[in-house]
Parts: C-alpha cells; structure tokens; sequence
C-alpha cells in the first residue's frame, strides 16, 4: 500500500493548510478543487513533518481573526476535528475529461464505486477520507454515482458540452487485470506513435497536442475483484481528413480464465449516437495457450472519421 | 380426417430441422381436449410442433394444442435458434449492428457470447425475467463456405457478398431448399461497391476499366505506364475464396479476358487489404465502399472524360459501374418466429438507419433534383450524337424539368435483357414503396434509355420497351396497389442522357437502363 500511504498524505497536507483556516472548512466547491493537487502526481511528494495537525494550537493562534463553526452537538467529527460531511464534486477538465473529488473525512481508508453512464469502477478513500481522479465524460450530460461502502449513494452531475466532440468507446470487467483496449490511429504500426493503449496511454496533453485519443483506466489495483474500466476516447468531431482509428481488444490467456467465460461489458455508440452497454461472455482459449491473447479485432468497431464516403 | 384439419395448419417439408430432437412420443391434444395425435416430435420451433404420426408428416400451431408425452420439449424454456453464416463483408460489422438495433427495438436486452472474430452468438433476453428466448449465432468464413453450409443444413441464413451461382442454386434446389434464384429466397441488406484504393501520398485520381484489368493481371506493372511515377505497382486484392474477391473477377477481369496475376497479394479481411494498401505508395488495391479504411479511393474513367465515382448515391442508382451489393439468402422452409421478424426488420427504416451507420449504403430511396443533375446534362449535350436532335434534348428537358429522379434505377446484366440483381430486388423494393402510399397523388415515370450504337429510332423504340417492362414488373409484384392512387407513366429518350461513353461495352451498360422520376 505504499501508494496509498503517499496518496494519503499528499492529500492531508492540504487538509492541513484548510483546517488552519478553519473559517474556510466549507470551502465553495470551486476554490476545493482549484486548491486540490491530484493525489496521482502526490508521487515525490514529502509527508509534512508533523503527520498529526496540532488542531488545538491553530485554533488557539486564529482566535482572534477568525470566527469558529458553530459545534453542533448532534455533528459528528472526524479524528482531524472534520465535520462528518460526505462532499462530491465534478469539474471540467481538459479533453471532455472531468476531476472527480471526494471529501468524506470520516471514511477513511473505505472501498467505494463510481458509476456513471453506465460504467462503474472501484475505488478507495485515503486515510484522510479522500479521492480524487479524472474521468472522461463520455456524455455531454454526465451523471456521477458515488458509492462508499455501507452508505447511500451521493451524486453530482455536469455538463460537459466537448464530450459531443468525443467519441468514446470503453470496456469494464471484474477482477484480474486481463483485459486492454488498442486503438490504432490512422494507420499506426504496432508499438509506434498513435498506437494508444494502457501501455502508451498518450496523455491527455499529448492528445491534445496531436489531436489524437487518450487512454484511461480506471478501478483501484490494490482492492480485490476491484471494478475496472478501461476507456477509450477520440476527437471525432474536431478531426476532417477522413481515415480510421482500428480499435482491437486483447484478452490474456491466464491460468485463473483459461477455458472459461470472461464476463465483461462494452461501450460503444448505437446508430443514433446513444453510448450504450451490452455484455459480453467470452469463452477463453484452453489452458494450453496461457501467456497468449486473444486478439478481438470487431468487438469494439473501428471509429470511421470524414467524409471518405461522400 | 376432416376434424384434424380444424387444427392442422400447414404440412411443410423440412429438410434442416429448426430444432433436432430425439424421436420420441408425443400426443397432441386440441385445447378443448376433443381431438388427439399421437406420433414422434420431428422439430419444434417455438410455434409449431411437426410430428410424424399415421397420417404422415404433419405441423400444429402450439397455441391451438396441449403437449403431453415423453418427447414434448420445455415450453418454458424453449430458446428459438437461427443462424447465420458466410462473408465477413456482412458478419464482422454489419449484422453485428443489426441484430443489436433489431434486439434492443424489440425490447431485449442482449448478450453477446465470443469464442473468435469468426464465431459468435448473440443471446436475446427478456428483461423481465432475464431468460433468454433467442440466439442468433454468426459463423463468418467466406460466401461459398456459406451455401456449403446451407446445402449441409447447418445454417438458417447465407451472407453472401455476391450472387449464388448457378451450381450453387442448383444443388439448393436438389436438396430441396427451393429455388434461391426466386426473390423470394434472397434480399440486399445493405449496397457496397469495388473501389480501386491507393496510399494517401499516390497522386493517382482515376483509372480506366480496361487499364485497371491489365494492372491486376500484370501486364500493366509500372506506374509509369498509366501516368505515375517510375516504380512498381504492388497489388493487392481479398482472397480468392472471398465473394467480394469473385465479384471482382467476374465484372472486372473476365471483361478482358484477364486473370489476377498470382503474386497479387491477397488478403483475409478488408481492414487488412486497406491497411495494407494505405501504407504503400506504389500499392493498389481492390477495396469494398464500406471499408476504405486510410486509403484513398480512385474514381473510374471513362473513356471520353466522364469520372465514375464511387459514392453512397452513385452506388444506389448503379450509375457508378462497379456495385457489389450484399445479400441475405434463405431457404424455402419455416423459420422460427424471431428469424422472420428479424428479416422484415431488415427492411424497415430502422435497419437503413443503422446500414448508414457502420458507412454501408442503405436502400432508401432519395430524390435527386435536376439541379443536381448538372453534369449528366452537360455531358448529354457534348455527346450529343449526329442522331441526336435539339428538339429531342428540349422535349426531354421539358418532361423532366418538373421532376425528380429516384435514386432507384433499373439496369441489365451484360448483353442481356435480363435485369442484374440489384434491379430485380429493386422491383420488389419499388412495389413495396408503392404498396405502402409513398408516392400516392404523385405521377410516377419510368424514363427507358439506351446505349447510342446502331438507329437512333430503334434504340428509343428498346428504350420504351424496356421501361414498359420495368413498370410492367413493378405492378405486378405491388398486387395490392390500387391502380388510381397514383399514376405510373412510361416515357423514353433512347440515347439521349448518355451516363458513360459508349466506347466500351462497359460504358453502353451503364448507358442501358431505366430511370424513374417522379413529380
């Protein structure tokens, strides 16, 4: 868990600096998100060195200039002196993407799930009761369910017109890590520029940059029969020279799925453009083929772009 | 025996069972309990038992009989089955997204079951009760292997990327699959065409049908030769077992008397002959319309300047001179329920929606207006023969003017007066259209028109005779149209609106058909 334990700090630095202004705690929305740093580049990051805020001597220091939250008595509060406030937040980010953040002081270290049109995957708070990730929206109307285990759902919802520009296409599962999207873009070779996938996942800036697709694989590693997704997305619409994006799925053979189905589900667009989930039961090459993959090349369809066909 | 008639509905003579069980005794009681047969269960289909008994082979509906006995199958858990084998042009994409469209409109959610690219079932489940009542099992190999399937009763359904042939239609019928000639027994799905492909950095924009031919053989093999660069040309074509592969050496090669030279390179899948092909410079490929994949398509030159390019609506009306349509062929026997409706789904606008949608041409009918006919009028006066009156182009354009053109349109196979099979299907296509009141109040004109060779005034008099034939076949397919909705007039103008030049046989048969207009 040594990337918990740094995800984990990271994020209580910043509670930190929140809970010395502790007039501030309610925080708006906007000015909590613009303060976040992401707990996925927390990597290098050094712990503070008092991991245990002095709670008392701040409030003691702020007296004077700041007034204190009215104590309730029927509140309760995190071991940080947290309100038990459970606060979800989606903003826009870059290429249709959305920052996904989760504040729930009193769930540390919890298992939750997100869903979101129609797609769910796994994660886990910090020990501070946070989360934090990036997502595609898929949707222009984007719906966030978030799930702490042993408690009701919270959302939050956005619209995030460019996700019209993207074309997005995913594949979710649980369990091992066995399954990869390969999208190869107009006409990349193998292991080449353009050939996006979870091991060149061509960050969102590169993507940009080349008006190319992105890679994004969601669900936490650490939990077990964690809830995965692997997303695929590409500019469609800002995209005129026509050619296609080949779009490959690979299933490794592996001792624990050989010669059974490997349950999963699909997303990808319907005739009318509607994203739309359908499972899917494969039925794994026998055990004598363990290392190798099944290569699937019209499991997901190839993204046709422009007008070759006027 | 005339009170088994009261629920017998229909004796039929299967030849591939819908569903094999093992011979085993059942009774088949009337609901009112007053009639019984006794006999062995020969199939179920979901809706009808077939039993062997004393009176010989005979089908009941399930609704009108209670089963009882040994062999009576699990009504409640009954699963109706269909499949469907042959092309990948058809089974890798195409059916894929209609059997999804046609699944989740009626309501179904699906599941789709994959032990390769090539064999794969789909699982259609009531949401209710989350049991599923159908599969409908894809089996992708070539379209010959398809029919060899069907003559082995191992498939319900044929994706034929080209015609049966006749060997193929005669072993059908002698298997007792009935005639698959009939329109009854075959449908386009979805319309596709051959392109020439060549890597985006070639400079090359068309090519003439002849030159193309001599490419593929050999015995053009530097792109000097026809306006390039001095390099090598590298082909590339489908494999020789493929239909779309067969289609190309029919209508193209066997023109000219040419075979494909052996080194061509061949491929399994349309994706990888493009791929291929886009990465090269000096490659060409014989591609499908629906999957150009990076590279990029060259129009087909006439021999007088007129470009053919492959376009969705110079695929429908077969003005472009390399159609490849794609077929559906089923046998002359019962299919279980769910197959039936799936192949009149297959016709609604929903499917062409979705045919649209994975970049395959669909078969609506749209209408070009004579604004956008520019440059078949141009083309009409430059060609304009010795035999060709202004007051002949004036009257045409007057009859015309107010009109539109559909985009179907009738042609002939090569040197015959026999329609091709695009045409045929669009009779069936037409009457339906007609049936249905798209076209009520409206004047319906079937436009003949004829290649320029040999008496003007005997190519205008084939040119009617045609038309008369074509509209002749229409009203006799649509019986259920009443005659005054609409009027449906014959009209020609010979060789006046040349589509091609008529310098190659090629060209005077895209120049022999028959239009319809309507206004």
């Amino acid at each position: 868990m040594a990337f918990g334990w740094k995800r984990g700090f990271g994020g209580l630095f910043v509670f930190a600096v929140l809970a010395g202004f502790s007039g501030a705690i309610a925080a708006s929305e906007t000015a909590l998100t613009a303060e976040f740093k992401l707990p996925q580049n927390s990597a290098g990051f050094a712990p503070p060195p008092n991991s245990v805020p002095d709670l008392a001597g701040h409030v003691e220091r702020t007296k004077g200039n700041y007034i204190l939250p009215e104590l309730r008595d029927n509140q309760n509060y995190s071991p940080f002196g947290l309100a038990c406030d459970v606060e979800f937040t989606a903003t826009k980010s870059d290429a249709a993407m959305v920052l996904l953040n989760l504040h729930a002081p009193c769930q540390i270290n919890t298992p939750l799930t997100v869903q979101f049109q129609g797609l769910i995957f796994s994660g886990m708070t910090t020990n501070i009761g946070h989360f934090s990730t990036l997502v595609p929206a898929v949707k222009a109307d984007a719906v966030f369910v978030l799930t702490l285990a042993g408690n009701a759902p919270v959302s939050t919802a956005i619209n995030v017109a460019q996700a019209n520009e993207y074309h997005s296409v995913a594949v979710q599962w649980s369990g091992r890590d066995d399954l990869q999207i390969h999208a190869f873009e107009r006409g990349a070779i193998f292991g080449n520029k353009g050939h996006v996938w979870a091991g060149a996942p061509q960050s969102m800036a590169q993507a940009l940059q080349a008006r190319g697709g992105y890679i994004i694989r969601l669900g936490d590693v650490d939990i077990a029969n964690a809830y995965r997704v692997e997303i695929y997305s590409f500019p469609m619409a800002q995209i005129e020279k026509p050619g296609i994006v080949r779009v490959h799925v690979k299933a490794k053979v592996t001792k624990e799925n050989c010669g059974q189905q490997r349950v999963l589900q699909i997303l990808q667009n319907t005739p009318d453009q509607m994203a739309a989930i359908m499972d899917v039961s494969i039925t794994m090459p026998s055990c004598d083929r363990i290392g190798d993959y099944l290569l699937l090349k019209n499991l997901l369809r190839d993204l046709k772009i422009g007008g070759n066909h006027g | 025996m005339k009170f088994i008639c009261a629920f017998i509905l229909a004796v039929f003579s299967f030849v591939a069972q819908t569903l094999p069980l093992q011979a085993q005794d059942v009774t088949l009681t009337s609901k009112d309990g007053k009639v019984s047969i006794e006999g062995t269960l020969l199939t179920f289909d979901g809706e009808f038992y077939r039993i062997k008994s004393v009176y010989g082979a005979m089908t009941l509906e399930r609704s009108a009989v209670i089963c009882t006995g040994s062999g009576c199958p699990d009504l409640e858990n009954y699963v109706a089955e269909f499949t469907l084998s042959g092309a990948p042009s058809m089974g890798e994409v195409l059916m894929p997204a209609l059997i999804e469209n046609f699944a989740r409109q009626s309501g179904f959610e699906l599941r789709l079951n994959i032990t390769d690219d090539l064999s794969f079932s789909y699982d259609l489940r009531l949401p209710e009760t989350d049991k599923s009542v159908a599969r409908i099992i894809i089996r992708i190999s070539n379209t010959d292997n398809g029919f060899a399937k069907l003559l082995a009763g191992e498939t319900d359904m044929v994706l034929a990327a080209r015609e049966i042939t006749p060997s193929e239609a005669k072993a059908a019928k002698n298997a007792g699959l009935g005639d698959m000639k009939n329109v009854a027994r075959s449908r386009i799905v979805a319309l596709d065409g051959l392109v020439p492909v060549v890597a985006p950095g070639n400079l090359a924009e068309s090519i003439s049908l002849s030159d193309l031919a001599l490419v593929f053989a050999g015995k053009i093999d530097n792109w000097q030769q026809i306006g390039g660069p001095d390099a090598p040309i590298y082909l590339h074509l489908h494999m020789g077992s493929l239909g779309i592969a067969q289609r190309f050496e029919k209508i193209v090669m066997a023109r000219y008397n040419l075979v494909p030279k052996p080194s061509a390179i061949r491929h399994l899948t349309a994706a990888a002959l493009v791929d291929a092909v886009a990465a090269d410079p000096f490659a060409i490929g014989i591609a499908r319309f629906s999957e150009l994949g990076n590279a990029r398509k060259l129009a087909i030159r006439g021999a007088c300047g007129m470009n053919f390019h492959a376009t969705a609506q110079s695929l429908k009306t077969e003005d472009y001179p390399l159609n490849a349509p794609l077929f559906l062929y089923t046998p002359a026997r019962r299919l279980p329920k769910i197959a039936r409706e799936f192949l009149t789904y297959l016709r609604s606008p929903a499917a062409q929606r979705v045919v649209r949608s994975v970049r395959f041409v669909d078969q609506s009918v749209d209408q070009i207006p004579i604004a956008d006919q520019g440059r078949r009028f141009a083309n009409a006066i430059v060609l304009a023969g010795a035999e060709t009156k202004l007051a002949d182009l004036q009257r045409m354009i007057s009859i015309l003017r107010p009109a539109k053109r559909l985009t179907i349109t009738f042609r002939f196979e090569a040197g015959s007066a026999k329609l091709d099979a695009q045409s045929r299907l669009n009779i069936v296509l037409l009457a339906r259209l007609l049936e249905a009141g798209k076209y009520d109040g409206q004047d319906l004109l079937f436009v003949g028109f004829s290649d320029g060779m040999g008496d003007a005034a005997v190519n205008l008099k084939i040119a009617k005779k045609r038309a008369t034939a074509v509209r002749a076949a229409v009203l006799k397919a649509a019986d259920t149209l009443k005659p005054q909705k609409l009027s449906l007039e014959v009209e020609a103008f010979g060789e006046a609106l040349p589509m091609a030049c008529d310098d190659t046989d090629w060209g005077r048969q895209v120049n022999r058909r028959v239009e319809v207009w309507v206004k």
